[in-house]
């Protein structure tokens, strides 16, 4: 599914990203840990193709080329990122806006655009799949959201647009804990043989609802360590100095 | 009761050229578009009995007097501008509203083309008697639609591009106390035409009045917007919205006096400069001494979008400058118990909101055209005629972005 060689990332000369290695199969999920500013939105943002970063590396995405696409063709390829911290946009509904990115991507991946009855019955049952309230369609993308119904929103567009490779970005910070069940029971429905996740975090809590099959540690823009679930209980009972330390 | 056609005076053509004396950029009102730059080598058409450059069209039977000979109070002004046109003036349509008189059906007053090619100059009166409300939809009709090439394409400023015509139109309003009055203008103006326009309003007290205008083009644009408040508890609010594109020169001019007590005034200007293109603000509130409690606030937000966003490795197919916003606003507060307000933002579209829409699978070009429409949707949302607001929406739309 997903195949990270050495690649490096840097924003002005600073370097972010130092050599990562990392490889996703289908049907996995990953979970990613790691300092603040250790660079795991960096990552995120360099597989969606956000403009900005120096980058070096190959990044092979089902057989393509990553760093070849433009980030909506990504997107087509069946890619998705759940911001950190998702954009505002006045003036364009939720609705609207998963109306025209639904019917590119489907046009896009050869499938009929949906009629509006169709694209209707979608938006609601995805909606109830992260209990969104309908509400929040017809609200300009984001604006006034508070932090954990940004995220709620980011895991509804993740359903409408149904992804081969989801990266979410802390989708679990700011999330109440009857949310952050909502949003994990989400995922879970969601998961299938043929499409991964990389769940960014700091928290054991999501870990503890998703299971993830592989755990990595990411510090100062490598991946330090790699291991199973069990990786993640001792971070969270160790911190992550242990592992800084055979850094030097 | 009045059928189509009615309204209009014939006046007294003046058969010998006017020796006009343009507003230059000297003045500090016309900065930044020079009329006497752009009149250069353009002659004076004069026109004659049968030429008739517009048409009113009730949308229903309304009843208002056509008056002939001089309206009843005439607001002439003594600036360039109307000097120009009161020399050179071809005639003009004038409407009378009698007191107490009210309709829900818009009054629609359509421009046509004017040929032969030059400059022409026009001179309308709307006196709206007491307590009459109107409202009064102004526009102008092009032979063919406005350009939607790739604005690449234009390599040139609207004003360094020879023009073909000039059209000037004087509209002087007068509102008797307690009339309404709602106007309502779209300006389209196609490359190597120019549309000047002035309305002069002079309110009575608790008059209320709302100007809605939306210019668009890739020709040159001014339009004035001068409204005195001469009686107590007037209101003035105005609404504008420019899109320039392929090369167009857009500019929008608001001077609003206060002369009286507890008068209102709030204007929102939005402008969105494309490639190539240019559009001005210039808005003077001023508030005399005499007019106290005067609550005024003035908004000016512009866009300009700009070629570098767009995507690297992108070839550029031809001369590309990032659209260009002049936004001034000018207070002159005389008055020490008033609440006045104002603000101007310049800026270009969000690189991260882009990022945002890209990565849901929108197209660079869908993302900039969904936020440029987003930008625009506040004033489109208040333009109280929905096929003007269609048409607007449709404009940006066909606006090219690679
Ligand atoms: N545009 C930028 N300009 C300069 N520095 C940047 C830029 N983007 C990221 N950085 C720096 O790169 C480092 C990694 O940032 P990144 O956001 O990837 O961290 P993170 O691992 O996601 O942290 P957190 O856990 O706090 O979300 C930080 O030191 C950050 O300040
Ligand atoms: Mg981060």
């Amino acid at each position: 599914m997903l195949e990270i060689t050495d690649l490096h990332a840097s924003v002005d000369d600073k370097a972010i990203l130092k050599g990562l290695n990392l490889q996703i199969r289908p049907g996995e999920v990953h979970a990613i840990m790691g300092p603040n500013g250790s660079g795991k939105s960096t990552l995120s943002h360099v597989l969606a193709g956000r403009p900005g970063y120096e980058v070096r590396g190959s990044i092979q995405f089902n057989k393509r080329n990553l760093l070849d696409l433009v980030p909506e063709e990504r997107a087509w390829a069946g890619l998705f990122l759940a911001f950190q911290y998702p954009v505002e946009i006045p003036g364009v509904s939720n609705a609207n806006f998963m109306r025209s990115a639904l019917n590119q991507v489907r046009c896009q991946r050869g499938l009929p655009v949906l009629e509006a009855s169709d694209f209707l019955k979608l938006i609601r049952e995805k909606a109830a799949l992260v209990q969104l309230d309908p509400s929040f369609l017809s609200r300009p993308v984001n604006m006034g959201f508070s932090g954990g119904e940004k995220k709620r929103n980011e895991i509804f567009q993740m359903a409408m647009l149904d992804p081969k490779l989801a990266i979410l970005d802390e989708t679990d910070s700011g999330l109440d804990i009857d949310a952050l069940r909502i949003v994990a029971e989400g995922v879970t429905k969601l998961r299938r043989e043929d499409n991964s996740f990389l769940v960014i975090t700091h928290y054991q809590r999501l870990l503890d609802h998703l299971k993830p099959d592989i755990v990595h540690v990411l510090i100062d823009g490598k991946i330090m360590r790699t291991g199973d679930y069990t990786l993640a209980l001792e971070l969270e009972e160790k911190g992550y100095d242990w592992l800084k330390a055979e850094t030097v | 009761m009045a059928q189509s056609g009615n309204g209009m005076i014939p006046s007294t053509i003046p058969d010998t050229p006017p020796t006009a004396n343009w507003p230059t950029s000297q003045i500090e009102a016309w900065k930044y578009t020079d009329l006497r730059h752009l009149a250069e080598g353009l002659l004076w058409n004069p026109g004659n009995e049968s030429l008739q450059p517009w048409f009113i069209r009730p949308h229903e039977m309304l009843a208002y007097f056509s008056g002939s000979g001089s309206p009843k109070k005439a607001v002439t002004g003594s600036d360039a501008f109307t000097s120009i046109i009161h020399s050179g003036t071809q005639g003009g349509w004038q409407l009378h509203i009698p007191a107490g008189l009210s309709s829900n059906t818009p009054l629609r007053v359509v421009y046509t083309p004017v040929s032969p090619s030059g400059w022409s100059a026009f001179n309308h009166h709307l006196y709206v008697e007491q307590g009459a409300h109107l409202t009064l939809i102004e526009e102008n009709e092009e032979e063919e639609p406005l350009a939607t090439e790739p604005m690449f394409d234009q390599s040139q400023d609207a004003k360094s591009i020879p023009l073909c015509t000039m059209t000037m139109h004087h509209l002087q309003v007068h509102l008797e106390r307690g009339a309404e009055l709602k106007l309502i203008r779209i300006f389209r103006c196609p490359k190597s035409k120019a549309f000047v326009h002035q309305v002069d309003t002079h309110q009575e007290e608790g008059s209320k009045l709302e100007v809605q205008t939306v210019a668009m083009g890739s020709g040159i644009i001014r339009n004035n917007v001068h409204i005195q408040q001469r009686g107590n508890h007037c209101s003035s609010g105005l609404l504008g919205l420019s899109v320039a594109f392929g090369g167009g020169h857009i500019d929008q001019y608001s001077r609003i006096q206060h002369h009286s007590l507890e008068g209102n005034s709030h204007q929102h200007y939005k402008a969105i400069a494309a490639i190539n293109s240019t559009t001005i603000f210039n808005g003077v509130l001023r508030v005399e001494p005499q007019a106290q409690q005067t609550n005024a606030y003035q908004r000016s937000s512009n866009l300009m979008l700009d070629p570098a966003a767009h995507r690297i490795g992108h070839k550029s197919k031809g001369f590309m400058r990032p659209g260009k916003v002049n936004a001034k606003p000018e207070l002159q507060i005389f008055a020490d118990n008033v609440k006045c307000s104002h603000g101007a933002t310049v800026g270009k579209l969000n690189t991260d909101s882009i990022f945002y829409l890209q990565s849901r699978g929108l197209s660079f070009e869908e993302a900039q055209r969904i936020l440029t429409l987003a930008f625009a949707m506040e004033i489109i949302d208040q333009l109280e005629d929905e096929s003007l607001r269609s048409e607007v929406i449709k404009q940006l739309d066909l606006l090219q972005w690679h």
